[in-house]
């Protein structure tokens, strides 16, 4: 067999020096982009130590379903308008068992419960206004023209500054009738336990010539750190 | 019989060479230790940093009934009464007969 020079060997030896040292500098690179909570000390027996706790996110919807009931769309319009909140208007949209105008006020609250502030945004399971409410009927007569669902979010008076800034108080569009789009609800939710909280509403255009059945939206709503 | 090769001070030693590659070995085994811990916090810190929950919106749309409308189209009744100056004509042309 024939014999591996000395120089042959040294060659190897250093490019594995030279893998090792550069796996290492990576190594350490990645530490420092994503990790803090390393004590650091400075002086020699009286130092100071310098300690940040990473904060833990977590955001949980306390209340979570929002109920219009039975309805249906008033014959003599294009479309209605369902409104979760009872101070914003509905229209063409009748309670089947009163037979009188739709008037909840119901919310969904989600809650900050970690120990961070985080940007908070929602989405839905659907893809668009149109499929959602139109349904295996397709609105034949007006192609779910005006199909839509929008959501806003307030904070209440015993949870005022949930949101310190950006808070989303006015209707966004989260389906349009071909389009889903993810809404950012709050840039900053703060987390102290006075501050916490947000009542997120919803309202819908509903074609009059939508199919029958039970349509029910299912919203995500996503916290992260910031 | 084996010839023994002549040693120069060019060459280095198998033990120095051994002893090298012992280091070279252990160091890589620590690096690679200490790489997949890092990149094992630093994937436990991103799923920490996200966190969601769900709600959920129904409605049950029903058909809006259908209006009824009803269109009644009376029958007539004809009601014919003779009054009294009827019969009185009809006495006068009896008497007059």
């Amino acid at each position: 067999m024939r014999e591996v020079s000395n120089k042959t060997i040294v060659a190897f030896l250093m490019l594995a020096l030279v893998l090792v040292v550069t796996t290492t500098f990576f190594g350490v690179n990645q530490l420092d982009n994503g990790l803090t909570g390393a004590a650091i000390g400075t002086g020699v027996g009286t130092g100071t130590t310098n300690l940040t706790v990473e904060g833990i996110v977590g955001i949980s919807v306390t209340d979570d379903v929002i109920e219009f009931g039975s309805v249906y769309v008033n014959g003599s319009a294009s479309y209605g308008v369902l409104d979760s909140n009872a101070s914003h208007t509905g229209a063409d949209m009748i309670n089947t068992s009163t037979g009188t105008a739709v008037n909840i006020d119901d919310w969904h609250v989600i809650e900050n419960n970690g120990t961070v502030a985080v940007n908070v945004t929602m989405s839905t399971d659907q893809t668009d206004a149109r499929s959602y409410l139109c349904g295996t009927g397709n609105c034949p007569t007006t192609a779910g023209s005006d199909a839509l669902v929008q959501v806003f979010a307030t904070e209440t008076g015993a949870e005022a500054n949930t949101c310190s800034s950006g808070l989303q108080d006015s209707y966004a569009t989260t389906l349009t009738q071909q389009t889903a789009e993810n809404v950012t609800l709050c840039p900053r939710m703060e987390y102290g336990d006075s501050n916490d909280e947000l009542r997120v509403y919803y309202r819908m255009q509903v074609p009059v010539d939508a199919a029958e059945g039970i349509k029910t939206l299912t919203t995500t709503y996503t916290a992260e750190a910031i | 019989m084996v010839k023994k090769k002549d040693v120069t001070k060019d060459d280095i030693s198998n033990t120095t060479v051994l002893i090298v590659l012992s280091v070279v070995v252990i160091l890589s085994v620590f690096s690679v230790g200490y790489y997949l811990s890092v990149m094992q916090k630093t994937q436990l810190m991103k799923e920490n940093s996200l966190d969601d929950g769900t709600g959920e919106v129904s409605l049950h749309l029903s058909k809006a009934p259908v209006r009824q409308e009803l269109q009644e189209t009376g029958g007539q009744v004809a009601l014919n009464i003779a009054g009294p100056e009827t019969i009185n004509s009809l006495e006068e042309e009896e008497s007059i007969q």
